[in-house]
C-alpha cells in the first residue's frame, strides 16, 4: 500500500513556479544564426503589457521557459519575456520583444512569442528587448506523427474550455437539458458514455435512465447535437459556445467522423498538474499580462496548454481575462484567475494597485508572520497602519485571548508600565490565565459542537484538554478515534434526539472540523462546485461504518464482528452503486491494513504531518479569531476554488504549528506577538480599501456572549441565566458567564438578539448582522437599563463613593474602552453629567452611551 | 411471630417463551406506555417521606434532622430495622410544597395533600454498622417508605446553608471528612475550602438518594486571576457532572500544588430542590476506598448473578450448589474456605485436560493467575476446568488468552468480575474462539430492549423490521447492545477452545483494570430473588399483595417455595395469582439462555383479620425461598424483609 498522496486532493491549491533558468550570454557566432521576427508591440496588436517601458531600470529580464521540449506534429509553445521594472513591479515585455530562431527549418516563431514545430531537432529561440538578449533551448520530437487522440484530452478539453462542464451548465449535479457531464471533466469515462450513448443521469442509481439520445450522429456527423447546439444552429440554453467551422467545431466534427472513439491517447497523456506563469501578478490599471499555462503530463512530458484551458475571473470588475489568457487590470483591488483543464484547477492571484509608491516605508517586523504579511503588502504597494496604542492593544488582546475586558486597575497598571517587553509579558499572563481556558473552551465548544445532550463530559474534556495544553493533534485523535465512555466520544451524540450520529454525519463533521473541508454535498452526488466526488465521500465515511454504541454502558467502540442482523459485519453502502464501500482516504488510497479500529487509521491519516489540511485548518480557525476572517474564508471551506489569501503565510503558520508539537498556545503567542496583529486600525490612502491583506486592524463585532459578559463586567451586575423547564428549570449559579452556557438550555433574549447560535445539530453559524431588534434592545432592553440602574453596580458604587465627575468619566472609560478619555471627551462628558436632570441620570446616560458605542461593541 | 410455608410456586411456561414481535406491536407498546405515563398518579394513602437532611452521621452521636413528606401529620415514631438507630419526633409542621418537583413527580394536588416537615432527633448508637440504613416514620396511618441514612466513621460536617457560590464564605474542612449538604435553591452552590499539600491525592465521593439530582463538583484554586482578582481559578479537571442521575459518584484529584482550594457542589444547570440532599465524602485516595462502592456496606451482600462487582471466589460453586437441591453424590471438591481454596495450577487439576461433563460433581475451580506473555493464541495459558482466572488489562489493546479442552456437548458458564474498576471505564470483553481461532461466543448481548420511548427509537426499530432498509448505511443496532457479566455457552464439538479477555475498546488499560473470570459447568439453580415494595400497611379486614421475583438460572427446572417469617398475630398469607399480559417486546429464548436467565413472579396475599391487633410500631417480616427439585426441598435462601403494620380502617380512610 502506498503512502497517501496529498497532492491529489489539493488539486492546484498550491501554486508552484516553473523552474526558471537564468539566460545565458550569446557570442557573436551564435548571434548570426538567428532570424528576427518583428515585435508584436510594433504592430499595434499587442497582448502584452499595454505600455512601452524605457529600458532604464529594468532588471531580472528573463525568457520563460528557458528550456522546453515539443512533441508531435505542429506542436507549439508560447514564450514570455518578463522583467522587473524600476518600481519593483514585474512587467511583461513579450509584445515588445523581437524573437528569432537559430534554425527556421525546424520551427517558426510568431511575433507574440508563439513557436510552432516543423521538424525534429534542437533549436534555440532568441528574444531581444531593451538591449537584453535572452535565449531558450527547444527540443522538437515526433513531428512526423500526430499525438494519439484521446477523448479525455481532446474532447473533454473542448468542453472545459467552452464552459460546457461547469457547475452552472452540464457539469451540474443532474446536468442540463438532458445532457450530463462530469464537473470540469473529472470523469471522462462517464462523459464519453453520456456523449456517445446518451441517457439521463440518476442520483440514486449508476444506471442511466431513458431516453438514450446520443449527442453524436455517426450517420450524419454534421447533424450531431454536440455541434449544432453550441454553434447555436439549434436552440441552446447556454448560448453560442463556438462558431461553426471554428477550431473546436472542426476538431469535434473530425472526431465524430472517425466514429467517435474514446481513444487511448489520453491514458498516458493525462494531465498530472498545471502550472501558470506568473503565479501572481501585480498590475496597474489598464495594463495587461499574458498567462502561460503548462500542463505536466503523467508520461513525464509537459505541454503548453495556454490556448486550450478555461480562464475565469473571480471579480470581473477588477480584472478581466480573455479566452486566450490575457489578463487586463481594470481597477484597484484583488481578484483571482481560475485556470481549468481536465478537472485540474490553478488559481492566479492578481493584485491591481492604485499606483506604485516611489518610496515604500518599511515596517518593523516581529516574526515570520510579519515577513509574509508585510512582503505581500509591499508587493501590493499598500502601507500598513502604525503600531496600535497600548490601550488598544490591551483591550484587543484581552478580548481575543480571554474574551474578557481588562478591569480599570489593570488598564492603569499596563498603561503606566514602562517595560518595553510589557506586551510580551501580558500575552504570557493571558495565555496562562483561567479566563483563557474559559474562553477557548467556549470557542471550541462552538465548532466542536457541544450540545446539551453531551455538554458536561464533552465540554469537560475540551476544557481539560485546553487547560493542560494538550497537543491539538492528540485532541483530534481522541475525538476522531475515541472509544469508550470518555468525554471525547460524546460528540457522536446528536443534540435533539440523543441518538448516535450516522457514519456520514460523523465523517462530514470531522472532516469539516479537522480538515476545513465541506464534503457534505458529495453525499448524494459528486460535489456540485468542486471536484469532491461521491466515491471520496463514501470512501472516507466507511471508516466510521463500524462505530457502534453499547447503549447500556454508553460506550462507543468499533465492532467489526457483525451482529445478528448483519452477521458478515457492518457495512457502508454506496447509495448510488449499491455496493459496499471499503474505507479509503480522501486521496483515494486505502488504509495500510484492516484494523480493529479503522478510525485509528483515519486519525493517523488526518493528523499526519504530511497532511497539509490538518494544520492549515486549525491555524486558519485560530487566525480568524484574531483577525475577524480566516486566511481561507469561510474558515471551514478549504477547496481549490477558494484559495487562501496568503498561501505562504498559511503554510508557514501550519509548519510552525507542526514544529511546535501542535501547541495551540504557541500558535496564539506567535500571532499576538506579531506586528501584524498589533497594527492599529488607522487608515491611509493605500490601505483604505484593503480588508484582506491585514494592512490594519479591522473592527470586529463582539460575539453575543462576549458582549453580554462585557456589559455585566462594566456595569458590575452579573447576569442571572434561567434554564429551560425541559431540563428541569432552575437558574445557573451566580457568577456564571454567558460563555459558559449551553445555548439550547439557557434561553436569553439578549443572546438570541445578538446572534448566538442555538441549534447545534449542525455546525453553528453566528450572525453578526446589525438588526432592528438589537437597536430596540439597546434603547429599552433590560440588559442595559436594569444593569445600569442596579443597586451595587458600578454606577451606583461610584456615586455612593462620592467620586467626582472626572473620576467617574475616567473610570467608565477605563472599564468599557480600556483607555482614558481624551481631554475633549472628558470636558464634554462632564458637561453632560452636569446638564442632566440628576447626577445619577447623567452618569447612567454616560455609561449607556459608552455601552452603546461601536468602540465598546467592537474589538478593534 | 408465626411462621408459615407457602405452596411451592409452579413455574409458568408461558412467561419464558420467546415472544415474536412486529413493528405494530412495538408501536402499540410504546403508545400504551406513553398513555400510561400521562395518567395522574393516585392519591397517596400512606405516609410518604421524600427526603431527610442531613443524610447521615457518625456512630455514638445525636443529631437533629428534618424530614419532608406527605401524610406525615400524625407521625409519632422513628423506626429502623437497625436497633442502634433510634429517633424521636420533635415537631411536625405543614410546609408549602410549591416546588416543581412535587408537581412533576405526581405526588398529587398540592392543595389537597400538603407537605409536612418533621423535625427529629436521631441517636446513632456506638455499635451501629457503618453503611446505609433505612429510616422510617411511623404514624397511625402506617409506616412510611424508607429513607436512606448513612452512618460513617469519618468526621461529619454540615454545610453552611444558602451559600450562593464558590466565592461566598466557604467553610474550611480537613479531610477525611463527610459533608452533609443540600442544593435547595436554584443556582445554589455549596462551597468548602481545604488546604491541600503538593502531591496530595484525594478521593471525592458524592452521594444523593434524589433520583433527579444531577450533581456537579467543581474544584477551584483559591487565588484570583490577573483579570479578575476575586474569581477563583477553576482547575482544569474539576468540572465534573453527569447527564444521568446516579446515586454515588467518585472523583479523584491529585494536587500538583499545595495551597488553598475551593470545592463547589452544585446541580447541573443550577437546578435546586429541597430534596437535593447529598453527602460529600473527601478521603485520601490510594487506600483502596476510592474503588469500593460508596456509601459503604449495605449489610449482608445480596446474591447477585450478573453484577460486575459480585465476588467470584473458589467458593462460588459451593454457593451455587446451595441454591438448588443437592443431587445425590454431589460432594464439594474441597471443603476449605475461600482462601484455602486458592490452589495453584500445579497442585490441583491438570492443565489442558478436558473439563468436567455436566454430570460431574462440580469440583472447586482451579485458580490461575494471568502470566505474561499471553497476548496471542499461541501464548495462551492452558487451564483446567472449572477455572478461576485472575488478571488485568494493564495497557490499551492488551488482550489475554487462555485455552481449555472440552468434550462434546458441554455447557459452560463464563462469569466475570471487575473487582476494582467496572464498566463503563473498564469493560471486560470475553470471546471464546474455536481451535481455528474463529470467534464462537462473546459477552456482548444484542438484545431488543425497550430502553427509550422516543420516536427515534421507534423509527429505528421499524426500520429494522422492514424488508428493505433503504440506502441507509447504518451498520449496527448499537443501542440494543449490552455487555454481560455472565454468559452461558453450549459447545457441540469436542476440542480445544480459547478464551480471549480484553477491554471492549482498544483504548482502555490500567493496572486497576483487573478481572476475575470463572469458567465452570452450568449449575441449574435459583437466581436472584427480589421483593417488590418496601413496606406493607395492612388495614384490618383487608388484603395487600406482596410480589416476589425469582430468577431461574442455567436451566433450573424445579420449583421455588416461599415462606414468611415474623407475621404479627391476625395476619395470614394466602396464595395469589397474577394475570400475565402478553408482552409485545422482550428478549428471545436464546437471549435468555445465554445472558439473562429466566424469571417468574409469585404473588402472596397478606390478610389481616377484623380482630387483628393494631401495631404501634412495625414488625419485621422476613421472606425466604427454598428450591424444590424432584419433590425435595433445598436450603433456605433469603429473599428480603419488610416492615409491616396493622392499622385500623379509620386511619386509612382519613388519609384520603
Amino acid at each position: 500500500m502506498g503512502k497517501p498522496d496529498w497532492k491529489k486532493p489539493v488539486r492546484g491549491l498550491l501554486l508552484s513556479l516553473m523552474p526558471i533558468l537564468a539566460p545565458g550570454h550569446l557570442d557573436a557566432e551564435e548571434d548570426r544564426q538567428f532570424r528576427p521576427a518583428e515585435p508584436a508591440a510594433s504592430r499595434n496588436d499587442s497582448a502584452g503589457s499595454g505600455q512601452f517601458r524605457s529600458p532604464e531600470g529594468l532588471r531580472d529580464v528573463r525568457l520563460i521557459p528557458s528550456q522546453v521540449g515539443l512533441w508531435g506534429k505542429r506542436a507549439s509553445q508560447s514564450f514570455l519575456v518578463l522583467a522587473t521594472d524600476a518600481r519593483g513591479l514585474e512587467v511583461d515585455l513579450t509584445s515588445e520583444s523581437r524573437f528569432s530562431l537559430s534554425d527556421d527549418r525546424l520551427a517558426q516563431v510568431e511575433p507574440e512569442g508563439l513557436l510552432t514545430a516543423r521538424r525534429d531537432g534542437e533549436v534555440r529561440l532568441r528574444a531581444e528587448v531593451a538591449g537584453h538578449r535572452l535565449e531558450a533551448a527547444v527540443r522538437i520530437e515526433g513531428t512526423e506523427g500526430a499525438r494519439p487522440f484521446g477523448f479525455a484530452r481532446d474532447v473533454v478539453g473542448i468542453f472545459t474550455r467552452n464552459g460546457c462542464n461547469g457547475s452552472e451548465c452540464h457539469g451540474g449535479v443532474k446536468g442540463r437539458g438532458g445532457f450530463k457531464l462530469s464537473l470540469h471533466g473529472i470523469n471522462p469515462r462517464e462523459d464519453y458514455r453520456w456523449t456517445v450513448k446518451g441517457g439521463v443521469y440518476q442520483v440514486l442509481s449508476p444506471k442511466a435512465a431513458e431516453p438514450f439520445d446520443p449527442r453524436v450522429n455517426l450517420e450524419e456527423p454534421q447533424q450531431s447535437r454536440l455541434l449544432l447546439k453550441p454553434a447555436l444552429e439549434l436552440p441552446h440554453g447556454g448560448g453560442q459556445r463556438f462558431e461553426r467551422d471554428s477550431a473546436d467545431y472542426r476538431r469535434l466534427l473530425e472526431w465524430i467522423r472517425q466514429g467517435a472513439p474514446y481513444g487511448d491517447g489520453g491514458s498516458e497523456s493525462r494531465i498530472e498538474r498545471l502550472e501558470v506563469v506568473p503565479p501572481e501578478a501585480i498590475m496597474e490599471p489598464g495594463t495587461r499580462r499574458r498567462l502561460l499555462v503548462t500542463a505536466f503530463l503523467e508520461d513525464g512530458r509537459s505541454e503548453d496548454l495556454s490556448p486550450e484551458v478555461l480562464y475565469e475571473s473571480s471579480d470581473p470588475a477588477v480584472i478581466e481575462v480573455s479566452p486566450e489568457g490575457v489578463v487586463r487590470a481594470l481597477k484597484p483591488g484583488q481578484a483571482r484567475v481560475a485556470v481549468r483543464a481536465e478537472g485540474k484547477l490553478v488559481q492566479v492571484r492578481c493584485g491591481v494597485i492604485q499606483q506604485p509608491l516611489a518610496q515604500y516605508r518599511e515596517v518593523a517586523r516581529g516574526n515570520f508572520i510579519d515577513d509574509r504579511v508585510f512582503d505581500r503588502l509591499r508587493d501590493l504597494h499598500i502601507v500598513p497602519a502604525g503600531l496600535s496604542s497600548d490601550s488598544a492593544f490591551l483591550r484587543r488582546v484581552c478580548l481575543d485571548l480571554t474574551g474578557t475586558l481588562p478591569p480599570p486597575g489593570r488598564v492603569r497598571e499596563f498603561l503606566a508600565d514602562r517595560d518595553p517587553l510589557k506586551r510580551e509579558h501580558l500575552i504570557e499572563r493571558l495565555l496562562n490565565s483561567p479566563e483563557f481556558v474559559d474562553y477557548w473552551t467556549f470557542r471550541f465548544a462552538d465548532f466542536f459542537r457541544v450540545v446539551y445532550r453531551n455538554a458536561y463530559s464533552y465540554k469537560s474534556w475540551i476544557r481539560e484538554s485546553l487547560a493542560r495544553n494538550k497537543p491539538y493533534d492528540q485532541m483530534a485523535r481522541e475525538r476522531v478515534a475515541g472509544q469508550g465512555n470518555g468525554g471525547a466520544t460524546r460528540h457522536f451524540i446528536k443534540s435533539i434526539s440523543g441518538e448516535i450520529m450516522r457514519p456520514h454525519e460523523k465523517m462530514g463533521e470531522d472532516v469539516r472540523v479537522f480538515l476545513g473541508i465541506r464534503l457534505d454535498c458529495a453525499q448524494c452526488h459528486d460535489h456540485p462546485y468542486e471536484t469532491w466526488t461521491q466515491d471520496q465521500f463514501w470512501g472516507i465515511t466507511a471508516f466510521y461504518g463500524q462505530l457502534t454504541r453499547i447503549r447500556a454502558l454508553s460506550i462507543f467502540m468499533d465492532d467489526i464482528s457483525g451482529n445478528e442482523e448483519q452477521p458478515e459485519g457492518p457495512k457502508v453502502i454506496h447509495p448510488r452503486r449499491r455496493q459496499e464501500v471499503a474505507p479509503s482516504f480522501l486521496d483515494g488510497s486505502p488504509p495500510p491494513a484492516l484494523s480493529n479500529n479503522p478510525r485509528d487509521q483515519l486519525a493517523d491519516w488526518m493528523t499526519s504531518p504530511e497532511n497539509p489540511y490538518f494544520s492549515q485548518a486549525i491555524v486558519n480557525r485560530v487566525w480568524a479569531n484574531f483577525f475577524g476572517r480566516g486566511l481561507v474564508e469561510p474558515v471551514d471551506d478549504f477547496r481549490p476554488g477558494n484559495p487562501p489569501s496568503h498561501p505562504e503565510l498559511l503554510e508557514a503558520l501550519a509548519e510552525d504549528f507542526r514544529r511546535s508539537g501542535y501547541d495551540l498556545r504557541h500558535l496564539m503567542r506567535a500571532i499576538t506577538r506579531s506586528g501584524t496583529y498589533q497594527l492599529s486600525g488607522e487608515l491611509n490612502p493605500t490601505n483604505r480599501e484593503d480588508e484582506v491583506n491585514h494592512s490594519r486592524a479591522l473592527p470586529r463585532r463582539l460575539d453575543a456572549e462576549i458582549l453580554l459578559d462585557a456589559i455585566s463586567q462594566v456595569t458590575g451586575i452579573e447576569e442571572a441565566f434561567a434554564v429551560h423547564d425541559y431540563v428541569g428549570g432552575g437558574t445557573e449559579p451566580k457568577g456564571t458567564r454567558a460563555i459558559e452556557l449551553v445555548p439550547e438550555v439557557t434561553p436569553s433574549q439578549f443572546l438570541e438578539v445578538y446572534g448566538r447560535p442555538v441549534s447545534r445539530d449542525s455546525m453553528p453559524w453566528r450572525d453578526y448582522r446589525s438588526t432592528l431588534r438589537q437597536a430596540l434592545h439597546l434603547l429599552v432592553g433590560s440588559t442595559y437599563t436594569t444593569k445600569l440602574a442596579a443597586e451595587g453596580g458600578r454606577v451606583d458604587r461610584l456615586l455612593s463613593a462620592g467620586a467626582s465627575d472626572r473620576e467617574i468619566v475616567r473610570e467608565l472609560y477605563l472599564a468599557a474602552l480600556s483607555r482614558y478619555p481624551t481631554a475633549e471627551e472628558e470636558t464634554r462628558l462632564q458637561a453632560l453629567i452636569e446638564g442632566a436632570r440628576s447626577r445619577r441620570r447623567g452618569v447612567e446616560n454616560l455609561a449607556w452611551g459608552l455601552l452603546a458605542s461601536r468602540q465598546f461593541t467592537y474589538n478593534h | 411471630m408465626n411462621r408459615q410455608t407457602l405452596y411451592p410456586w409452579k413455574r409458568s411456561g408461558t412467561a419464558t417463551r420467546a415472544t415474536c414481535f412486529g413493528p405494530a406491536l412495538v408501536a402499540l407498546a410504546l403508545l400504551s406506555h406513553a398513555v400510561a405515563q400521562e395518567m395522574p398518579a393516585p392519591e397517596p394513602t400512606e405516609p410518604e417521606a421524600h427526603w431527610i437532611y442531613p443524610l447521615g452521621g457518625r456512630p455514638d452521636t445525636r443529631l437533629k434532622a428534618e424530614v419532608e413528606g406527605r401524610l406525615l401529620q400524625e407521625v409519632h415514631a422513628v423506626w429502623s430495622p437497625e436497633p442502634g438507630l433510634k429517633g424521636a419526633i420533635l415537631e411536625v409542621r405543614p410546609v408549602s410544597n410549591q416546588n416543581k418537583e412535587s408537581e412533576e413527580s405526581g405526588y398529587g394536588d398540592k392543595d389537597k395533600v400538603p407537605n409536612q416537615r418533621v423535625n427529629l432527633e436521631l441517636e446513632i448508637g456506638a455499635g451501629v454498622r457503618r453503611g446505609v440504613h433505612s429510616l422510617y416514620l411511623v404514624s397511625r396511618r402506617g409506616i412510611s417508605n424508607p429513607l436512606s441514612f448513612l452512618v460513617s466513621s469519618d468526621p461529619v460536617m454540615e454545610e453552611s446553608e444558602d451559600s450562593g457560590g464558590v466565592d461566598s464564605k466557604p467553610r474550611t474542612i480537613r479531610p477525611p471528612v463527610i459533608l452533609n449538604g443540600r442544593i435547595s435553591r436554584d443556582g445554589g452552590v455549596d462551597s468548602y475550602a481545604l488546604e491541600a499539600t503538593a502531591g496530595e491525592d484525594l478521593a471525592f465521593q458524592l452521594f444523593s438518594p434524589a433520583e433527579t439530582f444531577r450533581q456537579t463538583l467543581k474544584l477551584h484554586r483559591d487565588e484570583g486571576s490577573w483579570l479578575s482578582g476575586d474569581r477563583p481559578a477553576e482547575l482544569e479537571f474539576s468540572h465534573k457532572g453527569s447527564y444521568r442521575p446516579s446515586p454515588a459518584k467518585h472523583w479523584r484529584h491529585r494536587f500538583d500544588r499545595g495551597g488553598r482550594y475551593l470545592i463547589g457542589v452544585g446541580s447541573v444547570y443550577g437546578r435546586g430542590e429541597s430534596e437535593f440532599v447529598y453527602q460529600l465524602r473527601i478521603v485520601p485516595a490510594g487506600d483502596g476506598s476510592a474503588y469500593g462502592e460508596w456509601p459503604g456496606s449495605e449489610g449482608p451482600a445480596k446474591w447477585s448473578e450478573r453484577r460486575y462487582l459480585r465476588e467470584l471466589t473458589p467458593n462460588r460453586l459451593r454457593q451455587l450448589r446451595a441454591r438448588t437441591v443437592k443431587p445425590a453424590g454431589d460432594a464439594p471438591r474441597s471443603k476449605a474456605g475461600p482462601e484455602s481454596d486458592k490452589h495453584s495450577r500445579e497442585t490441583t487439576g491438570t492443565a489442558g485436560s478436558p473439563g468436567p461433563s455436566s454430570n460431574d460433581a462440580n469440583p472447586a475451580p482451579v485458580v490461575f493467575e494471568e502470566k505474561e506473555p499471553s497476548e496471542s493464541r499461541g501464548q495462551a495459558l492452558a487451564v483446567a476446568l472449572p477455572a478461576l482466572i485472575s488478571g488485568s488489562i494493564e495497557a490499551p489493546g492488551d488482550v489475554d488468552f487462555f485455552r481449555f479442552q472440552l468434550s462434546a456437548g458441554q455447557t459452560l458458564v463464563f462469569e466475570v468480575e471487575t473487582p476494582r474498576v467496572s464498566p463503563p471505564v473498564f469493560s471486560p470483553s470475553l470471546k471464546v474462539l474455536d481451535s481455528a481461532g474463529h470467534p464462537l461466543f462473546d459477552n456482548k448481548h444484542r438484545k431488543i430492549a425497550l430502553t427509550r420511548q422516543d420516536p427515534i427509537f421507534l423509527v429505528e426499530l421499524l426500520k429494522l423490521h422492514l424488508p428493505d432498509r433503504g440506502s441507509c448505511s447504518i451498520g449496527s443496532l448499537a443501542f440494543f447492545e449490552s455487555l454481560e457479566a455472565k454468559m452461558v455457552a453450549e459447545f457441540g464439538v469436542a476440542g480445544e477452545y480459547t478464551l480471549q479477555i480484553g477491554d471492549l475498546t482498544s483504548q482502555q488499560g490500567h493496572s486497576d483494570h483487573a478481572y476475575r473470570v470463572l469458567i465452570r459447568p452450568a449449575i441449574p439453580h435459583v437466581g436472584e430473588l427480589e421483593l417488590e415494595g418496601d413496606r406493607i400497611n395492612l388495614t384490618r379486614g383487608q388484603v395487600r399483595t406482596l410480589k416476589v421475583t425469582t430468577g431461574l438460572e442455567e436451566g433450573y427446572s424445579g420449583q421455588v417455595a416461599l415462606s414468611l417469617e415474623g407475621l404479627p398475630p391476625g395476619v395470614a398469607p394466602l396464595t395469589g395469582t397474577e394475570v400475565e399480559l402478553p408482552s409485545p417486546i422482550g428478549p428471545t429464548t436464546e437471549s435468555r439462555k445465554s445472558f439473562l436467565g429466566f424469571s417468574e413472579k409469585a404473588v402472596i396475599l397478606l390478610r389481616a383479620d377484623e380482630q387483628a391487633p393494631l401495631t404501634d410500631l412495625p414488625v419485621r417480616v422476613k421472606v425466604w425461598a427454598r428450591p424444590v427439585v424432584d419433590n425435595e426441598l433445598g436450603a433456605r435462601l433469603p429473599v428480603g424483609e419488610f416492615p409491616l403494620m396493622v392499622i385500623g380502617a379509620r386511619e386509612q380512610a382519613s388519609g384520603s
